[in-house]
């Protein structure tokens, strides 16, 4: 399977939840939200970029509004390869989950 | 609160953003970032904002920068090594375009030169635009005198008189001075009176000497550097005597740089004009002789046109005294600057004057001469468009943009009118001193330096790489790259061959034209050489005398001279048919009070008219056989005589300022000016103290010898003088000496616009022939002749050549008869001179042609048709 980097996967991820509001400001803010970082736009593009010449992801532009100057926004949305990846990844996280029975900052007692 | 929409990021920061972000689909995160600025602002305020956009804006301009100027330099070393590539494969390509470019700009350059220089005249004065000649025009019923000499007494009365006038000075240049220092003795031409304002009016370096005393002081003279090194070498010239006219002795006061030649006023000597001698006495105050030109150097505030409408004025308060109650005398200021270009300011004259005119007819030529080579430029490049035609289609497969090909073209052509533009500064440079012959001028390579001349080369080079070059970049950047890849690009459609044939029209056309205009100016101008002025000038030599020779030793001089062998006939005379120098105011026996003529007059002896041959229309000419004839006795012109009126001038009696007598003879018509005037009415009489020719006819045989003989017997009787002669024919060149001039650059320009015609036609003919080289091997194949294949190709270069001859007469007859309008005396223009341009033009242009038509019709069809 093809390993994605950890911000690439955090973008699938928020593309598949966010589904048809999936552009770059949404996804911005749910990842900034999530991780407690604050991630740049710019940050944003690039896994985006790459994730579309994976063909993981494809976009479309959708109308335009005032806020944005009259300039189109441009949606993201899964391909199938992106949801079998996703598939994937989660699968191999539980997997390499599985048996650790606990995890605390907290002493045994 | 504000809703969102109401914030935009600053315009210079999108801008600039949006130059930064990669090109494809960057109008998507601009509208990304606009949303998040109105985010922020509404959130934090639009400051935050705004250096959070601004922020995003300078992180990226590094990066992007780097990326850019990077892609730039591959992309120009591509355009670059595509260019070269392409001059070198087509080496004849570019050496027709760059060598007729480089023609068409030198020649450009060169008009520029000459037309920088006309326009520079007198401008080097620090005051040229506050100094003015007084002019005067003189105007009687027949006509008006125009005079740049007027009373001297007037500088001080108008000093006086005006307060605007900050400056006046009197000039006064004479010709064939006799200088002596020691034993040396030398003729001078330019020895110039001037009085001590004139460094005030004009700015003329004084070198050595005291500017305060210069020119103030009476029995001095100062030289121009180069006279001075003449005169005395290496010796201080300051202090050194040089005497005037064997009478004065002059004191060398000091030393001034040489004139400019862009100076109306030419002189190697400035003498005092208030030297006691050099005139009659008390000149200077009299208002009588028109003997001085008058310079004024008004206040810097004050309007010429002020001063000029209060001197008529002066003219009734001080001048009315000395003039005929019929006479309009008018004094009218000339500026300067204007002096070389319209050396007559009557307006009627300004055309005739020349140098304007000539100005004008070389600007045009000049920049005809690079219109010619542009359009060469641009018809081998659209010709030639083929070939690059894959070339543009496979950039614009690989993602150029429309623009990025105009601009890789435009470079192109600038590259190439760049070193056009060096070729021709290298031939002006070389031909410089062949230039200055053929023009009269002085120009060095330091002028080419001149700022206004590097701004007219920066011109040349931005019209040639942007006029020749824009067209042929928006044809060729428009190709589509399906149709041209595919292989179905056919190259030459109607359009495009009619705006070529269009040009190569032109371009015919302006040669014509050219050779037209050379051919009506050499024709006029040997109809000048050879017209029957109305005498002989042929093997008359005309020897100046002076002074106490003039009329005591006349008589005696003359019989001497007929002792020579070689001299047939001798006459003494005040001026000769083509230097009369006399004119005068007249009145006649039953004239009105308000009747008079301004009459030019020769004082004569018995021979004058035999000599000249002058042809009598009624009475008699002089004759020893009526001694009266000596002292009262008028013969008038033809012209004259019309002008007073008379049926039956014989015997009438005529009034000049020397006195009463009746008139004995009229004479033809004959032309004592140059054929630019009209002839004007003109009178003899008797006069020996005012003879100051003698004119020698001469046998054609050996005269050297008789010259010789002439030259010793003159010295016997006047030692002080140098011998000096002049044979009249020889002064006709110097009537005509503009009109020389511009036929003979005329005549270089029409070869060489000639040859760029021909050199741009060379080009579409090869370019032809090789597109239809299948064409004519299957031609020939089918029994095609050689001749007929010739008739071909030729033909649709022949009609275009045939059109221009349509187009081009018209023009031509219209500018020719412009010219010609300045000539009171001209050629007629006859069909024969266009139809010789045109049959010129063909023939020239038919050979060129053929070189490539029978080359491509003699080929071997084998040859052209062996890989169908």
């Amino acid at each position: 399977m093809r390993l994605l980097t950890r911000s690439e996967e955090f973008v699938l991820l928020a593309v598949w939840k966010l589904q048809a509001k999936a552009y770059s400001l949404p996804i911005r803010k749910q990842i900034t939200e999530i991780t407690g970082h604050d991630w740049s736009l710019g940050s944003i593009y690039t896994p985006l970029d790459r994730l579309v010449k994976k063909g993981l992801l494809t976009s479309y532009l959708t109308e335009s509004t005032p806020e944005r100057g009259g300039r189109h926004k441009r949606v993201y949305q899964l391909t199938l390869q992106g949801i079998q990846a996703l598939i994937q990844i989660r699968e191999v996280a539980q997997a390499m989950w599985s048996g650790v029975a606990w995890l605390t900052l907290e002493g045994e007692g | 609160m504000s809703t969102p929409g109401h914030y935009k990021p600053s315009p210079l920061a999108e801008a600039l953003l949006g130059w930064l972000l990669p090109d494809a689909g960057w109008q998507t995160p601009l509208g990304d970032f606009e949303e998040y600025y109105n985010e922020v602002a509404a959130t934090l305020g639009e400051r935050r904002a705004r250096r959070w956009y601004w922020g995003q804006v300078l992180k990226l301009l590094p990066d992007r920068l780097y990326e850019k100027a990077f892609w730039g330099i591959v992309m120009l070393t591509n355009y670059l090594k595509t260019a070269l590539r392409n001059l070198i494969k087509h080496k004849a390509y570019a050496s027709i375009n760059v060598l007729g470019l480089a023609i068409g700009m030198a020649c450009c350059l060169m008009t520029l030169l000459y037309v920088r220089d006309e326009l520079s005249y007198d401008r080097f004065h620090e005051k040229a635009d506050q100094v003015y000649r007084v002019n005067a025009t003189s105007q009687n019923p027949e006509g008006a005198f125009y005079r740049t000499s007027i009373p001297p007494p007037i500088a001080p009365a108008l000093q006086a008189e005006y307060p605007e006038v900050e400056a006046v000075t009197r000039v006064v240049p004479m010709r064939r001075r006799l200088l002596r220092v020691g034993d040396e003795v030398y003729q001078e031409d330019r020895v110039y009176l001037a009085d001590a304002p004139f460094f005030d009016v004009f700015t003329f370096v004084l070198r050595r000497g005291d500017p305060e005393t210069a020119l103030a002081v009476p029995g001095t003279v100062i030289l121009t550097e180069t006279t001075a090194r003449r005169y005395f070498g290496d010796t201080d010239p300051l202090g050194q005597i040089i005497n005037y006219e064997n009478s004065i002795d002059l004191t060398v006061v000091g030393v001034v740089d040489d004139v400019p030649s862009n100076s109306h006023l030419q002189f190697d000597f400035l003498m005092t004009l208030e030297t006691p001698g050099v005139a009659g006495d008390g000149w200077l105050e009299n208002w009588n002789r028109s003997a001085t030109m008058i310079y004024v150097l008004l206040r810097p505030d004050a309007p010429p046109e002020a001063l000029e409408a209060k001197l008529p004025r002066f003219v009734d308060a001080y001048l009315n005294d000395t003039l005929d109650k019929h006479e309009v005398y008018t004094l009218s200021l000339h500026a300067l600057t204007d002096i070389h270009l319209y050396p007559h300011r009557a307006p009627e004259q300004v055309w005739a004057a020349g140098n304007l005119k000539y100005v004008y007819i070389f600007s045009i030529i000049g920049l005809l001469m690079m219109f010619i080579a542009c359009i060469n430029y641009v018809n081998l490049a659209t010709a030639r468009a083929m070939g690059r035609a894959h070339e543009v289609g496979v950039r614009k497969v690989l993602g150029s943009h429309r623009s990025q090909l105009i601009g890789q073209f435009i470079g192109e052509s600038s590259l190439l009118a760049g070193a056009s533009l060096l070729a021709a500064v290298l031939l002006v440079a070389l031909c410089l001193p062949a230039v200055n012959t053929l023009s009269g001028k002085a120009f060095s390579t330091a002028h080419l330096g001149e700022p206004v001349i590097l701004l007219g080369l920066l011109g040349m080079w931005a019209f040639v790489g942007l006029a020749a070059g824009s067209y042929p970049a928006f044809y060729l950047s428009a190709f589509r790259p399906v149709v041209v890849i595919r292989g179905g690009f056919a190259g030459g459609s109607r359009g495009r061959t009619a705006l070529r044939d269009g040009l190569v029209v032109v371009q015919f056309a302006a040669a014509m034209m050219l050779i037209v205009g050379t051919m009506v100016v050499s024709e006029q101008l040997a109809f000048m050489r050879h017209k029957d002025l109305g005498y002989d000038k042929e093997h008359i030599v005309v020897v100046p005398i002076r002074d106490q020779l003039a009329w005591q030793g006349a008589p005696a001089l003359k019989e001497e001279l007929l002792k020579i062998s070689g001299v047939q006939a001798v006459s003494f005379s005040s001026g000769v048919p083509n230097a009369v120098g006399w004119h005068s105011t007249a009145h006649w026996e039953g004239a009105d009070e308000d009747d008079a003529l301004e009459i030019n007059h020769i004082m004569v002896d018995f021979d004058f008219m035999e000599l000249y041959g002058f042809g009598l229309v009624a009475g008699r000419g002089f004759s020893r056989d009526f001694p009266g004839d000596a002292t009262a006795a008028y013969v008038l012109n033809e012209a004259a005589v019309q002008a007073i009126g008379w049926d039956d001038p014989i015997g009438k009696t005529f009034m000049m300022s020397d006195g009463e007598a009746p008139v004995i003879g009229v004479v033809k018509d004959f032309h004592f000016e140059s054929l630019h005037q009209p002839i004007g009415p003109m009178a003899f009489h008797f006069g020996p103290q005012w003879y100051q020719m003698a004119s020698l006819n001469i046998t054609p045989e050996n005269v050297p010898g008789t010259l010789k003989a002439v030259e010793t017997l003159v010295q016997r009787f006047a030692p002080d003088r140098p011998f000096d002669y002049y044979f009249l024919d020889d002064t006709f060149d110097r009537l005509y000496r503009a009109e020389e001039r511009f036929s003979r650059i005329s005549a270089y320009f029409t070869a060489l616009a000639l040859f760029l015609a021909c050199l741009g036609l060379l080009g579409l003919t090869a370019f032809v022939v090789e597109r239809r080289t299948k064409e004519i091997g299957i031609r020939k194949v089918l029994g095609a002749s050689v001749v007929s294949i010739v008739v071909l190709l030729s033909g649709q270069f022949v009609r275009l050549v045939v059109v221009a001859f349509v187009v081009a007469t018209p023009l031509a007859y219209l500018s020719a008869n412009r010219w010609l309008e300045d000539f009171a005396f001209r050629v007629d223009l006859s069909w024969g001179i266009f139809v010789m341009a045109g049959v010129l033009a063909l023939a020239i242009a038919c050979l060129t042609i053929s070189y490539q038509s029978i080359r491509a019709a003699l080929t071997n069809p084998v040859e052209t048709l062996r890989y169908e």
